[in-house]
């Protein structure tokens, strides 16, 4: 059989039975885990760290470390879950990092991000792609602190009390910056708001 | 209407909305968030707004570049189907080896180094003349030793 349709065969299975067999050694199942989820987290690593060259070593880091615990992975849920978690978490200790290393001004992280963002796709058409792109600049313009929050929740789906034990904030300050970028969000989109509102 | 200048009734209203979407459970009575919501067409937009937005980031997905697979693949410790079977080979050709090296040994290097065997019923060779010898030494019948005769 060949590559593409071995791979084919294997997305029609489960998360689970995909890990069961990784476990046992079909590395074909693994690679198929890893299309099946590499946009999401690609997505959670890009919308927190705003370059597509970090993002790409969030989403290497990520599946590497899926791989050397497959053994403990289990269930439908537990997978996708595992891998945005991991994502956020790789993504914030790079954050860290590059603090460490120089300070960074919002405004410039925003305008590289800005920069870094797919631009248009010619291929799509519809409101759903003008929403899509839409979001997507008016995600690039959000401050950071902002702007991880919303990604993390949003796009990564994980409870505010998990996110505030991440990056070591009150919960109430979760809470309000989320609050906060979802307002700011709605005012940076063409297509919401009264915009006597902003 | 800018936000600042909102009623306290909308500033609330909206901090419900933001609990709602949050997950949290409402501190503001459902009933006085419908009739709100009913009542104020800004706090109404500003509610489907925020549903819209959620739901939007929720399925929000960016594609990935296409290369990316190759790298995480090369970085993968092996792990194989056949290890196991491999281990029980290896073990086997371990086993084989050391059967092969007694036997050399008990074959080959063993004999040359062991004393012969003594056959009472004599054999060629150095035992017979040993036994010849010490048939010579041995003093006939009914001659006595000293012990004997005392």
């Amino acid at each position: 059989m060949s590559g593409h349709r071995r791979l084919d065969s294997l997305a029609a299975l489960t998360d689970a039975e995909l890990v069961d067999r990784a476990r046992q050694g079909e590395q074909a199942a693994f690679e198929s885990l890893f299309h099946r989820h590499q946009d999401r987290v690609y997505t959670i690593a890009l919308g927190m760290l705003g370059n597509p060259e970090d993002s790409k070593d969030v989403v290497q880091e990520t599946f590497l470390r899926a791989y050397r615990r497959l053994a403990s992975l289990n269930g439908e849920q537990g997978v996708l879950a595992y891998l945005c978690k991991t994502a956020s978490n790789a993504s914030i200790d790079l954050l860290r990092k590059r603090k460490g290393a120089r300070s960074v001004s919002i405004d410039d992280f925003d305008e590289s991000l800005l920069a870094a963002w797919p631009g248009q796709r010619p291929d799509q058409a519809g409101d759903q792609l003008a929403m899509r792109r839409a979001l997507e600049t008016a995600l690039a313009s959000l401050s950071e602190e902002h702007r991880i929050v919303v990604v993390m929740h949003h796009i990564a789906g994980l409870p505010v009390d998990e996110i505030a034990a991440e990056l070591r904030l009150p919960v109430g300050t979760v809470k309000s910056r989320l609050g906060r970028g979802r307002e700011a969000l709605r005012r940076k989109l063409p297509m919401f708001g009264d915009k006597e509102d902003a | 209407m800018p936000e600042t200048s909102l009623p306290q009734a909308c500033i609330r209203i909206r901090e419900a909305v933001a609990e709602l979407s949050r997950g949290d459970s409402l501190v503001t009575p459902p009933e006085v968030l419908r009739a709100h919501l009913e009542a104020c067409e800004s706090c109404s937009r500003f509610w489907l707004d925020m549903r819209q937005i959620s739901l939007s980031l929720d399925d929000f997905l960016i594609t990935a570049p296409s290369e990316l697979y190759p790298n995480v693949r090369r970085s993968l410790p092996r792990r194989s189907k056949t290890a196991g079977v491999r281990l029980v080979l290896a073990f086997a050709l371990l086993t084989l080896a050391m059967a092969l090296m007694a036997w050399s040994w008990k074959t080959f290097i063993a004999p040359s180094t062991d004393m012969p065997p003594v056959t009472p019923g004599g054999a060629p060779g150095d035992s017979t003349d040993k036994a010849d010898k010490l048939a010579s030494n041995t003093p006939p019948a009914g001659t006595c030793t000293t012990k004997q005769a005392e």
